[in-house]
């Protein structure tokens, strides 16, 4: 079956990157919601106050609208998994290993939204809801790590067979960078849903209303991750395998920072005025930057991952086998179809570019020399496999790398030609 | 008077913080762009003097790797064919195409194919393809499937990364001077 789905790689890849778009900002604004609101009411309860803001409550249940929800982002996450491994690379790791990341990930939303539920079903300040709040965003961090590292290993398929005496490469400085990359895009979503989805939206004219700073802090988040971008990604750049990298990948980086550079005036002109002109375009410039760090992962693992590249890496049943023969791993499809190598169409195939029957092209015409062989056909099948220049006239004649089977097809066909 | 020119000089500040953000965000875009000349993302892979195709002789014609790369198993380096190897088919093969006109050029100026190298290691390593063929491995572990390439590239690191991990999962010797001269 997988080889199947694998002729519509273009297809699969493209359904990809629409899954990794989808989920990349959901899981941001889940992690990002959640771990705010969990910080506001930790200070909350150390300030001795009973209640925290009423924005917490409001970010909780944006961020994690509903169990539904949650589902939805992990099931988008097993399937942008499974694709991965579909097109990329089936044995890049165990099965057990992707499950425990499943697991840990689906373990980690499901707390959350159950942290989320309590909190504001029970009041803000039960305390098992926050442990379990906490351990939520501390198994999706942690996933996501692994997530981010896993993609930078796409990057260096040269380590792939080797992975199972190298588990020290899952950790990748590379893969480091990208996380840190999730981790500021998850400060700017956030920001952004502070900034616009607290329930503290007000005329423009009218001055900041008694949110808790929910506004103030929202638009320092965004700004703190958009300005923080370019170095992050400068790190990026410098620690991507040179193989990955690419034009397109550097344009794009340089609009991801044309993007942050605009999200940041924005910002300042936001926190300027006090009013909300044009909401819709900081949340736009959030999701393009989103979408273009999305992207950068696909032009580097497509500049890479190419069939030639992934020649060669899959573990082989016998290492000891020596040189590769093109023509074993591929029969001809009149052999396959009677079950025997045909010498004709091998003949045909292999040897017609210098050779004709009856006259001179790069090699001797076969009628002279064939006839010399017809009472001994296992020496030609031998000079077949294992050619050598016997007449000065000519160029040596390459090896073919055929197999013996292929040898005496040729040779039954060439006797049974020149034979009277 | 006083008043006025306080009035006038107030955005200056502002007009720097501006410019200073500006300034942050352009310099960041040209670090990135100094990353890709410096890391060579900018450069075009090289060409060769003849496109060569390897998947007419590697792949269609099935003609083995050492037919023109012959120092592969007993030198140092697996070496281009000389022109005359070339010759030896294409002085009657496929004589009218361009590429093969441009390989009769070289031999009527009597001059070398200077093939660009792809795969080339800093001058402190000493690697051998003799011991890696020995040692049974495959070429296309370090060069992929070159026979599903129209034109070759590389494909491996080669960096010291790479060569210890294989070298460890191998079991091959991983002394210094095993590689680095």
């Amino acid at each position: 079956m997988l080889p199947e789905i694998q002729n519509h790689l273009v297809l699969l890849k493209w359904l990809l990157i629409v899954l990794i778009a989808l989920v990349c900002p959901l899981l941001a604004l889940m992690l990002g919601g959640t771990t705010a609101s969990l910080a506001s009411i930790g200070i909350t309860r150390r300030t001795g106050q009973k209640d925290s803001p009423a924005w917490v409550n409001a970010l909780l249940k944006r961020a994690n609208p509903s169990a539904q929800h949650d589902t939805l982002v992990v099931l988008t996450v097993i399937a942008s998994l499974l694709l991965f491994k579909i097109i990329y690379r089936p044995q890049l790791f165990s099965n057990l290993a992707w499950a425990g990341l499943i697991w840990m990930l689906a373990t980690g939303l499901g707390l959350m939204v159950a942290c989320r539920y309590r909190l504001t079903g029970r009041g803000l300040l039960d305390r098992a809801a926050l442990a379990e709040g906490g351990i939520g965003v501390a198994l999706v961090t942690v996933s996501y790590f692994a997530l981010a590292c896993t993609e930078s290993l796409l990057l260096t398929p040269e380590y792939w067979p080797r992975m199972a005496g190298l588990p020290y490469l899952f950790l990748s400085w590379h893969g480091l960078a990208r996380f840190a990359e999730f981790i500021l895009l998850t400060g700017a979503i956030t920001g952004n849903a502070l900034l616009f989805s607290s329930p503290a939206q007000r005329p423009p004219e009218a001055d900041l209303p008694p949110d808790g700073g929910a506004h103030r802090i929202g638009a320092w988040l965004a700004l703190g991750s958009l300005f923080l971008w370019p170095v992050v990604l400068c790190l990026d750049m410098a620690l991507i395998p040179a193989l990955a990298a690419s034009r397109l990948l550097s344009g794009l980086a340089v609009l991801s920072i044309l993007l942050a550079a605009s999200g940041v005036v924005w910002l300042a002109m936001y926190l300027q005025r006090r009013q909300g002109q044009f909401t819709h375009l900081f949340i736009g410039i959030v999701l393009l930057l989103f979408w273009c760090w999305a992207f950068m992962g696909h032009v580097a693992r497509e500049k890479i991952l190419i069939p030639a590249t992934l020649a060669g890496l899959a573990p082989k049943p016998k290492p000891d086998t020596a040189k590769p023969q093109p023509d074993a791993a591929k029969p001809q499809p009149d052999a396959v179809a009677r079950g025997t190598v045909d010498g004709k169409s091998l003949f045909e195939q292999k040897c017609t570019v210098c050779h004709s029957f009856d006259q001179r092209v790069v090699g001797p015409p076969l009628n002279d020399v064939v006839p010399n062989y017809s009472a001994q056909p296992a020496e030609l099948k031998s000079f077949l496999q294992n050619p050598v220049k016997r007449n000065p006239d000519y160029p040596a004649m390459p090896n073919l790398g055929l197999t013996a089977e292929q040898a005496e097809a040729i040779a039954g066909y060439l006797l049974q030609q020149v034979s009277p | 008077m006083s008043h006025e020119s306080q009035k006038t000089s107030a955005p200056w500040p502002k007009r720097l913080i501006r410019l200073a953000v500006l300034g942050y965000f352009v310099l960041f875009a040209l670090l990135v762009v100094a990353t890709g000349f410096l890391r060579g993302f900018f450069t075009p892979p090289a060409s060769q003097p003849i496109a060569f195709p390897h998947t007419v002789h590697a792949d269609k014609l099935g003609l083995a790797c050492d037919f023109c790369h012959s120092g592969v198993e007993q030198e140092a380096s697996a070496g281009a064919p000389a022109l005359s190897l070339c010759l030896s088919c294409h002085n009657s093969i496929a004589t009218d195409r361009p590429e093969i006109k441009k390989l009769l050029e070289y031999e009527r100026r009597g001059e070398p194919v200077r093939w660009e190298r792809l795969h080339a290691l800093p001058s402190f390593i000493h690697f051998t393809h003799q011991r890696h063929i020995q040692a049974k491995l495959t070429c296309d572990a370090c060069h992929g499937a070159v026979e599903q390439m129209a034109e070759v590239r590389r494909v491996r690191s080669l960096d010291m990364g790479w060569c210890v991990s294989c070298h460890r999962e191998k079991g091959a010797s991983r002394d210094c001077a095993t590689c680095h001269k």
